[in-house]
């Protein structure tokens, strides 16, 4: 949840900086932001822009000047240098060191924050308020009302059986996938996870392409849907086969949901897991739905000699 | 009782002939990744004091020789029937590391251009020489179904250690653990080779069975043959290597792109970086088991096409710093592709054709490419075509490639199988 949120926040800091850079009042606006690695602003360099950093370094070392205001969502950022401008903190550690001189305001809203003594503080250090919803349970189901979350998984319930009842084949060709080739489902589903969501991401960054980023999310969405109704059905299968009960599949697949729910609550709260068991349930899923094309044909290994 | 003793010892056997492969190739690799193609670099740039053009073209001079040795020693190789003669090949192996490691340790008294220039020769006829003889040996020591994973480990190791290891890109810290490892090598190589041990008896004609020898590409086609696919794989592959060297041989110039992700002076993002080989060469090598290799590249063009716009992307809004993202989906192309580089050439091939195809696969494709892109590169800079541009050319190769795949397996009433 923590790392959803400062992607969000990240992401819409990056879409109004883009935004604003276009913009031409008073002259041009130069901001920069940092999503990873380190910037070090060093020497006798000095720098005029503002900053947000998501993750990673910002270090202004002494002799070193930044002119700008600094937002700091995450990561780390080490003052040993002069910053005019403000800096706002709202996570991640800020360290203000004894050779800085900071000719501005520190708002503090989150993160850590360390201030030595001998620094030269032209400013205030005030508590902005400005800082971030409090942070989520680290539980992988977040605290709902009993009846909210009975209704969310009748709806689960109810979609794994229509899937089955009015997509019985391609969801058949799915579980095939999955118990015939269970490791290349797991690796294509990788493979189209990591490449897939950087692709889609990429696209958001172009503006233009963003209604196919919106469809490709929506197509990925429907896999891991596709995916998750046919490992359900395999679970309410073996299920039904241990306890030597026969049913048609589509309550073998409200079964199979149910017992997935239950078990993931069980690691939730009482054990590890929840999150890793649900994310490989996911990758398998979509890497079987990838193999058999959205259930459109039977996946059989394409090498000859086997 | 006996029956299961004596299966389980063959199987052991064959383990062993494996792990014997997997050990050579993942320490060959990680010496040409690290001291050849970097190594050589920082020691003509930072120690003897060359230009940089002039080190790209003694590179380029080393490429060309490499490739052209290989694939004379891999003609050779077939002409007289050595991919059936095992133990020659771990012998003539043996040599070749004995030379590597004479190489390597000698590096560093070099003084003047000419004697590097006669040490890159050295260097690219050994090279040359080791390519075919120790790729041929997969026909005899790994049985087919297991050539996915066996490249998988290899690469996963190769570049774990590669990412992890040399706390720095400069010869001293690449050539380190070589010293100590080269001679163990050797050592171990060579009481192997020149020792008749018992297991050799099985290992020798391993060859001989199918699980071993046949091609996975043409299954019905008897030994001497090849495969009406070799030269498509090869242009594919050259283009592979071409997109790669091209790419990468100018980002390597730019601290920016280098700083946060393979030079990055932080352990953890090299770390980072090395799983991501390790996930992506497991990755690769299951879907080589199951997939026609086809479309892994695919996935492999696709991935650069992506990776080189995102690169284009980022130089053109200016961005302060780089994000993982990138080296990371980086990592998973090149991880995919060696995975298939090491198990291709032996999955077209038989005895009788594996030294050439070995040879023509892995030196002439990766070796070609890197001559031709390196001259290419240097060209380019010394021409003025900014980093920008030149990232945004590699990025239209990769895509051209990739678009020119999907069209001709939508071609209609025709297969890319024989």
């Amino acid at each position: 949840m923590r790392t959803l949120k400062r992607i969000f926040l990240v992401g819409f800091t990056f879409l109004l900086a883009f935004f604003l850079s276009a913009c031409e009042q008073n002259g041009i606006y130069s901001g920069k932001l940092i999503l990873g690695g380190e910037l070090v602003i060093e020497g006798q360099h000095s720098e005029a822009a503002d900053i947000a950093i998501g993750d990673g370094l910002l270090s202004i070392e002494e002799g070193a000047t930044l002119q700008g205001d600094v937002y700091q969502f995450g990561g780390e950022v080490d003052i040993n240098g002069e910053l005019v401008g403000n800096i706002s903190l709202f996570n991640g550690s800020l360290t203000i060191g004894p050779q800085a001189v900071v000719r501005g305001d520190v708002l503090l809203g989150g993160g850590d924050f360390e201030l030595s003594p001998a620094a030269t503080l032209i400013g205030q250090v005030l508590e902005s308020g400005s800082d971030l919803p409090a942070e989520q349970s680290r539980t992988f189901f977040s605290e709902q009302s009993v009846g909210m979350r009975l209704v969310q998984y009748a709806i689960l319930v109810l979609a794994a059986a229509a899937g089955v009842k009015y997509f019985t084949r391609p969801v058949e060709r799915v579980v095939n996938a999955l118990k015939s080739y269970p490791a290349p489902s797991l690796a294509m589903g990788i493979l189209v996870i990591v490449v897939g969501l950087s692709l889609l991401i990429q696209m958001i960054f172009t503006v233009l392409l963003i209604p196919f980023s919106i469809f490709g999310m929506f197509v990925m969405f429907a896999a891991g849907v596709l995916g998750w109704i046919a490992v359900s059905l395999i679970v309410g299968g073996l299920l039904a086969a241990r306890l030597k009960i026969g049913l048609p599949k589509p309550f073998l697949a409200a079964g199979g949901v149910l017992t997935l729910i239950v078990v993931l609550i069980i690691l939730d709260r009482f054990l590890l897991g929840a999150g890793l068991l649900f994310l490989a349930i996911s990758i398998a899923g979509i890497g079987a739905v990838s193999l058999t094309r959205f259930g459109l044909r039977n996946f059989e290994t394409e090498n000859q000699m086997d | 009782m006996n029956i299961v003793a004596r299966i389980t010892k063959a199987q052991m056997i064959s383990f062993m002939g494996a792990g014997l492969f997997i050990g050579m190739m993942s320490v060959g690799y990680y010496y040409n990744l690290t001291f050849v193609q970097l190594g050589i670099i920082d020691f003509g740039e930072r120690i003897l004091g060359l230009s940089r053009e002039r080190v790209a073209v003694d590179m380029a001079l080393l490429a060309m020789l490499t490739s052209l040795t290989a694939v004379g020693f891999g003609w050779l190789i077939n002409r007289l029937g050595w991919g059936t003669r095992l133990i020659l090949r771990l012998r003539i192996a043996f040599l070749v590391i004995a030379v590597q490691t004479l190489l390597t340790f000698t590096l560093h008294q070099i003084q003047s251009e000419w004697v590097f220039m006669f040490w890159l020769v050295l260097c690219s006829l050994a090279l040359g020489v080791g390519v075919p003889v120790t790729f041929s040996l997969t026909v005899d020591l790994v049985p087919r179904r297991w050539r996915g994973e066996a490249a998988a480990l290899i690469t996963s190791l190769a570049y774990l250690a590669a990412n992890l290891v040399p706390a720095s890109w400069q010869v001293e810290d690449l050539a380190a653990p070589l010293y100590w490892a080269m001679p163990i090598g050797l050592v171990g190589l060579g009481s192997l080779a020149f020792i008749r041990w018992p297991f050799w008896g099985q290992l020798s004609i391993q060859h001989q069975h199918s699980d071993y020898a046949r091609n996975r590409y043409a299954p019905s086609k008897e030994s001497g043959t090849g495969s009406r696919r070799l030269p498509g794989l090869l242009v594919l592959m050259f283009v592979v290597f071409f997109v790669d060297s091209l790419g990468f041989l100018r980002m390597l110039e730019t601290p920016r792109l280098m700083l946060g992700a393979w030079q990055s002076p932080l352990l953890g993002v090299r770390a980072v970086i090395g799983i991501v080989h390790v996930l992506g060469a497991i990755v690769a090598g299951v879907l080589y088991d199951v997939l026609d290799v086809r479309k892994l590249f695919y996935w492999i063009f696709g991935i650069f096409s992506l990776v080189h716009l995102m690169y284009t992307f980022s130089l053109r809004i200016e961005s302060a710093t780089t994000p993982l993202s990138m080296p990371v989906l980086y990592a998973l192309a090149v991880s995919i592709y060696t995975v298939v580089n090491f198990a291709l050439w032996a999955d077209i091939s038989t005895p009788a054709t594996v030294g050439l195809n070995t040879a023509l696969g892995v030196a002439f494709s990766g070796w070609t490419a890197t001559f031709i892109s390196t001259a290419l590169a240097v060209w380019w800079e010394v021409n003025g075509v900014p980093l920008e541009r030149h990232i945004n050319i590699v990025d239209s190769i990769a895509m051209l490639a990739f678009v020119l795949l999907i069209l001709l397996a939508a071609r209609p009433n025709r297969r890319l199988t024989e």
